[in-house]
């Protein structure tokens, strides 16, 4: 892996920072000024060129913030050493400018195109630029790190959110109007049941056991699809939480484990309260990590399978078959299950993100699962090593917040540090993989994902990737 | 089973063939215990930290019903 000396600058102007998007390229997705130290070059004066180039304004007085590598993978084979300098806006103050960089001297170079605007400091802008250039934020004041402002989302996971929640939309529709040929009198009674997850989540089941039923002329699958379609329980906004004992086997779904429906028990639901208040704080984790981009329309049934230990593994699963609903054993661990639950919305979001995005991925082509050992086509890998992905930054994350137990301490520190060996060891065959996405938003989110991963650090732990 | 309860089916099916619609489900994830890398060594951590004093929390899984 080659070493490349940078520079990059945070630009304050009244507690917002300086950040740009390429117009022609958004997927590298939002920066901060800088570039490479070139040769023989001061870091200082690095900076002060760069930034020239890039806003086409001077840099005055600056001040060193800190150092740090970031491994470029799976984007360059690079690993940067990155130096962090804090400067003030002097200059006239424009919500919004773009800029045109010329690279003097460099024949057959393009110029490049920036657009740049002002960001409020916070937690929500630290996650939102791109290959860890907000990793020093936290560094310009003590509390910056810690104040929640709005979370500044790439340009195209906001594209794809769009993108899944007209998909979702038009399923639910659709599977209505599907039911409502078999189901005329129930119609009007679910008609306004479209609009929530567990709503979504119930219609995708009575559809899949409709037909299950139709094909099989079988009467208690189409007595179980009219049950679930009756049913009130999903008009909450809230997931519907039940143990399987609520529930009917639909065996066409069947894969490993068993699949089951939601039949409900009326008024009496038989999840505690304590096993809800578990799975409520479990969705706090994931909110208090940033990451309910992946929950928010993704969470809508959860069926309790066992109740495990904490010294056990546990199962969980997801079909795409039925959209919405997540099949899990219980822990009593908030953090733990937050994990879990994390884990299989993301496996639903993704579902649907490719499904919106038109994206066909090749069955023949097989890659190695580090996860399962052995060879699994494209979409297999592609789910795992998202999903993966994702789950290391919410161990990563949830480490910092002085609230786990012991016990979740040592789960958390010792499944990141072995999942990350995982990823770094397996990343060529996984960015493969990832290039096989067509959609280049999805994609660079993908890849982003993964280079986050990559790069994580140990909270809690001795440390050499962060001076 | 009456024969227009058949022609429904057959009516339902063939607008679900014809909207589209996926039909099959094919599992997005199977996050089963035996896959998670390192589980023992894992396990072995926990257990230490738990050796440590820490109770092991308990949450009642069902509401009782009184009789």
């Amino acid at each position: 892996m080659r070493l490349v000396k940078k520079v990059l600058i945070y630009m304050v102007c009244q507690g917002r920072l300086l950040v740009f998007t390429h117009p022609r390229n958004r997927g590298i997705g939002l920066q901060v000024p800088g570039g490479t130290i070139e040769r023989d070059e001061l870091t200082e004066e690095a900076a002060r060129r760069e930034f020239f180039e890039e806003t086409g304004q001077t840099l005055q007085a600056i001040r060193f913030v800190g150092e740090q590598f970031h491994d470029m993978r799976p984007f360059k084979d690079e690993l940067h050493h990155r130096t962090y300098f804090a400067g003030t806006w002097k200059h006239e103050s424009r919500k919004r400018f773009a800029h045109q960089e010329l690279h003097a001297g460099r024949a057959g170079v393009a110029p490049e195109h920036f657009s740049f605007r002002w960001e409020k400091i916070g937690a929500g802008l630290i996650d939102a630029l791109a290959v860890g250039q907000g990793n020093l934020l936290g560094r310009l004041s003590p509390t910056s790190a810690k104040v929640l402002t709005p979370r500044v989302r790439r340009a195209e996971l906001v594209s794809i959110n769009k993108l899944i929640r007209t998909y979702q939309s038009n399923r639910a529709s659709e599977h209505l109007r599907l039911l409502s040929l078999l189901f005329a009198e129930g119609s009007s009674k679910v008609s306004r049941r479209v609009n929530t997850t567990p709503s979504r989540a119930l219609l995708a089941q009575a559809f899949s056991i409709a037909v299950t039923g139709a094909k099989k002329q079988n009467n208690t699958k189409i007595a179980h699809a009219k049950k679930i379609l009756d049913h009130s329980d999903g008009n909450s906004r809230r997931p519907l939480i039940c143990w399987r004992k609520d529930c009917a086997i639909d065996s066409s779904v069947k894969y490993e484990s068993t699949a089951y429906v939601y039949v409900g028990r009326g008024s009496a639901p038989s999840a505690s309260d304590d096993v809800r208040a578990c799975l409520d704080e479990a969705i706090a984790w994931i909110r208090r990590c940033n990451m309910d981009d992946s929950v928010n329309n993704s969470l809508g049934v959860i069926v309790l399978l066992r109740k495990r230990g904490l010294l056990e593994a546990s199962n969980s699963y997801t079909l795409s078959g039925l959209p919405g609903t997540i099949f899990t054993d219980f822990v009593p661990s908030a953090f733990r299950m937050g994990e879990v639950l994390l884990h299989e919305a993301t496996h639903s979001w993704l579902n649907d993100a490719l499904g919106a995005c038109h994206v066909s991925l090749p069955r023949d082509k097989l890659f190695y699962s580090p996860w399962r050992h052995k060879d699994r086509p494209a979409f297999g890998i592609i789910q795992a090593a998202y999903v993966f992905s994702r789950i290391l930054q919410y161990l990563a994350r949830a480490l910092v917040f002085d609230r786990l137990a012991a016990h979740e301490v040592s789960y958390a520190r010792s499944r990141l540090r072995s999942e990350q060996r995982v990823i770094k060891k397996h990343l060529k065959s996984i960015c493969a993989a990832f290039h096989l996405i067509s959609d280049s938003r999805l994609r660079d989110i993908c890849l982003e994902e993964l280079n986050r991963a990559v790069n994580l650090t140990h909270p809690g732990e001795k440390s050499c990737a962060n001076h | 089973m009456r024969k227009s309860l058949k022609t429904e089916f057959a009516a339902f099916l063939k607008a679900v063939e014809t909207s589209g619609q996926s039909t099959t489900s094919q599992a997005a994830c199977h996050h089963s215990a035996v896959e998670v890398n390192d589980w023992q060594k894992i396990k072995s951590e926990i257990k230490r930290s738990l050796s440590n004093g820490e109770s092991i929390p308990t949450v009642a899984t069902h509401r009782r019903v009184k009789s």
